[in-house]
């Protein structure tokens, strides 16, 4: 059963990667208006909620918000991308601004990839409550949530494209 | 037990997919003002219109092959734009209510194994999970684009949690 959502998450990252295809390296930290993220920013906050709910290590074996404990590392995980007001209160740092888009897409795959590793190996029962995510949730739906968090920013990159005046092939 | 390897409710995995999709996309429309449909912020964007007209349509045409019907040749040329009578909230939020739920009229109609049978299409053989969840994940993807014309025009509320 698992296997099903891992299918899906390969869907929404094949999507992430078409939406990075041929997006101008200028545009990557761009913000199209004072309110509205980068594309760099909608993928350290994709990443970010990955890796702390399937790496993210807490005492109790669960999934936890912390990134100093979390097991995957990477300059994409970072508090500043967690949440959407914060994002916008806090510029990207001079190390994120030196990524170029192809940097940023393999670095978000390679934390996906990681971080299924985790989960994988962790095989949970997917009517198990999943940690941190509510008392009454299971993990079927955490991880039907985490491919819709995924696609729902993906179609935003897209969003951002258009208003920065790029035309990519898929939109 | 090998949770990896027990079995899937194909049918029910499907239809919530959908249902909660369907329902996130129909909550967005809704919070957008009448104004906000046909508003291309100065040519850079597909209004909403358009976005709605392309969900539309790729449900429509993943439904006919779902039933197997022959399916209309898919419009190339481009990003899908809406016809001209695509034009007031009124008439786009009902052809999305109403394309949205022959959909789910059709995955309901199917038995389990229906949903799992092979299915040809014009890009080869797959099944109608697969195909509801493609049209789950896009109805998602532009789902966040609502949100984000919903931002530009200065509505920064989250509408459907």
């Amino acid at each position: 059963m698992l296997d099903t959502y891992l299918k899906a998450l390969d869907l929404c990252y094949f999507e992430v990667t078409e939406a990075f295809r041929g997006l101008a390296d200028e545009h990557v930290w761009v913000r199209p208006t004072s309110t509205l993220l980068s594309i760099g920013e909608l993928a350290g906050h994709i990443a970010y909620w990955e890796a702390v709910r399937f790496a993210g290590e807490a005492e109790d074996g669960g999934s936890e918000r912390d990134l100093s404990t979390c097991k995957v590392k990477s300059p994409l995980l970072d508090p500043r991308f967690g949440y959407f007001p914060m994002t916008l209160a806090t510029s990207p740092s001079e190390e994120h601004l030196a990524m170029s888009g192809e940097q940023v897409c393999s670095e978000l795959l390679r934390i996906h990839k990681e971080a299924m590793t985790y989960l994988v190996a962790l095989n949970p029962n997917l009517e198990n409550p999943a940690p941190h995510w509510g008392p009454q949730s299971k993990y079927e739906d955490l991880l039907r949530y985490v491919a819709f968090h995924i696609a729902y920013h993906t179609g935003q990159m897209y969003s951002v494209r258009h208003l920065l005046g790029e035309t990519p092939p898929d939109n | 037990m090998n949770t990896h390897e027990s079995k899937i409710d194909t049918k029910k995995v499907a239809l919530g997919g959908l249902k909660g999709a369907f329902g996130i996309f129909l909550k967005d429309l809704n919070a957008l003002p009448d104004e906000a449909f046909e508003n291309n912020f100065g040519g850079k964007t597909r209004t909403v219109a358009d976005i709605v007209y392309e969900v539309n349509l790729v449900n429509d045409h993943v439904g006919m092959v779902m039933r197997g019907e022959e399916p209309f040749i898919w419009p190339e040329g481009g990003w899908i734009t809406a016809p001209k009578e695509f034009t007031t909230k009124a008439v786009i939020v009902k052809a999305f209510e109403d394309s949205s739920q022959k959909i789910l009229a059709t995955v309901e109609a199917f038995e389990p194994g229906e949903i799992e049978a092979p299915l040809e299409t014009e890009d080869g053989i797959t099944d109608r999970f697969e195909r509801c969840r493609f049209m789950t994940l896009h109805v998602w993807y532009h789902s966040g684009q609502l949100n984000y014309v919903q931002t530009l025009l200065g509505d920064d509320g989250w509408h459907w949690k």
